[in-house]
């Protein structure tokens, strides 16, 4: 791309972007994940500021698409704040650590990370609380009254959280990925909230979307400090997420998501490899 | 089985069942199979919204848009101020490691109105828009007689706060 003019190649990092958040909302996974690699890879940008861009758009994407969730009532915002303590904590660290690390490190993080989202794909999610009556006490929970409801259907179903302590050391990582990376780290937050702290599926996600702007602020912060976001490049990457996330939330009802899946799984896992590579090299 | 008492509280959040009265769900869990126990539930008001999700969608909705609007407006204005260096690359590489900016290159950048400051006046406004829908929620939380959780948003503020400082000793 290096003899593209620089407008031109804004203009193609954009519309890659639209495409990325695009995908990336109809596939749960935050345009993060797509928008590294693709800067990367295909643009040949440092890894650097790749991660620079991306983190800021990542905070844009969350601001995008949480207050809906917030309306909704499908994301809890009790639960977002509490655990959002172990996130920063996390994001810092990754943040602080990325600046110290090698690039090859950085890449082989990355494709593993990548790897890890694509298994997270593969894996078919079932909503546990549902078919699971015991749920542990859990005292944190209780004081912080995080236990909730949401819609099902035309009723409110309550649920209740558990495991508080475990959600906190799971997100500590989670953060420490996101802020490493650059990325929402959506693939294991989810998780964290669905499996261990037995919240609904549609609460996790919902509140993982909230969550994700408040860690990516954390890193943003210390790549914004240390110099490692260039404007231009992070302003045409956040619009182009931007754009992309709200695109894609209006066409989850008319595209086939579950092809589409199995399309950027083998995707996903491409580009792990290429990083991997890259990495490794 | 149920806890229909309420706390009288007056979130910012309404409409509530009754003006300026919030409700806490009911609801019946279980700690063990087949044991069934009263929780607290969340404060929620009567479209089964919890207390702070408005303001908090409000700030991050208004928040969000400030701060995409100020990155496309420096976006234009640089190709507006230097199109030569966008239309080619003899006029320095503006994707480049060089147009990196710093948080405290802001300040000097938006006195000498410089297009790429204001972009990144547009990244500082996003990356603050979570931290104040943290605080509005501390806040909403606050008033609705929710300290441990007040305290929990002020400790995320402070983790923050932390983050900038650890950054810029970086």
């Amino acid at each position: 791309m290096s003899t593209v003019s620089p407008l031109a190649e804004i203009a193609v990092i954009t519309a890659v972007c639209v495409a990325s958040g695009a995908l990336g909302s109809l596939l749960g996974l935050g345009g993060g994940t797509f928008i590294v690699p693709i800067l990367t890879l295909a643009f040949g940008l440092d890894v650097r500021l790749a991660i620079g861009a991306s983190v800021i758009s990542v905070v844009a994407g969350s601001a995008a698409a949480s207050p809906r969730y917030l309306d909704e009532g499908f994301a809890n915002l009790r639960v977002a704040v509490t655990l959002e303590v172990a996130t920063v904590i996390g994001a810092v660290i990754g943040a602080l650590l990325a600046g110290h690390l090698s690039t090859h490190v950085l890449y082989t993080i990355f494709g593993v990370v990548l790897a890890f989202s694509a298994i997270q794909m593969l894996r078919t999610r079932r909503d546990v609380t549902t078919d699971a009556l015991a749920v542990p006490g859990d005292r944190l929970a209780d004081v912080l009254t995080l236990h909730g409801d949401v819609a099902n259907g035309s009723e409110r179903r309550a649920y209740r959280v558990t495991r508080t302590a475990t959600g906190l050391t799971m997100m500590t990582a989670a953060g420490t990925v996101s802020g490493l990376l650059g990325i929402g780290s959506g693939a294991m937050k989810v998780p964290a909230m669905d499996l261990a702290m037995r919240l609904p599926l549609k609460v996790s996600t919902a509140t993982s979307s909230l969550m994700i702007g408040v860690t990516g602020a954390a890193s943003a912060v210390v790549y914004l400090q240390r110099g490692d976001v260039v404007p231009a490049l992070a302003g045409a990457v956040a619009i182009g997420t931007v754009v992309g996330a709200r695109l894609g939330s209006r066409l989850l009802s008319v595209v086939p998501v579950a092809t589409l899946r199995l399309v950027f799984l083998a995707v996903l896992l491409v580009i792990s490899v290429q990083m991997l590579l890259r990495g490794l090299a | 089985m149920t806890r229909p008492t309420t706390p009288p509280l007056d979130p910012p959040d309404q409409p509530t069942a009754s003006p300026g009265r919030a409700t806490t769900s009911p609801r019946q869990t279980m700690d063990v199979p087949g044991r069934a126990t009263n929780v607290p539930g969340p404060v929620v008001t009567e479209r089964g919204r919890e207390v702070g999700a408005r303001p908090v969608a409000w700030v991050l909705r208004v928040g969000g848009l400030l701060g995409v609007l100020l990155v496309t407006a420096g976006l234009v204005t640089a190709f507006g101020q230097n199109g030569a260096a966008w239309t080619g690359r003899s006029h320095g590489d503006i994707l480049g490691p060089g147009a990196a900016l710093r948080l405290s290159d802001l300040a000097g950048g938006l006195r000498h109105a410089r297009a790429d400051a204001i972009v990144l006046l547009g990244m500082v406004v996003l990356a603050a828009t979570p931290a104040a829908g943290v605080a509005a929620a501390g806040w909403c939380w606050l008033r609705g007689r929710q300290p441990q959780l007040a305290a929990v948003a002020a400790l995320v503020l402070v983790l923050l706060l932390v983050a900038g400082a650890l950054g810029a000793a970086e």
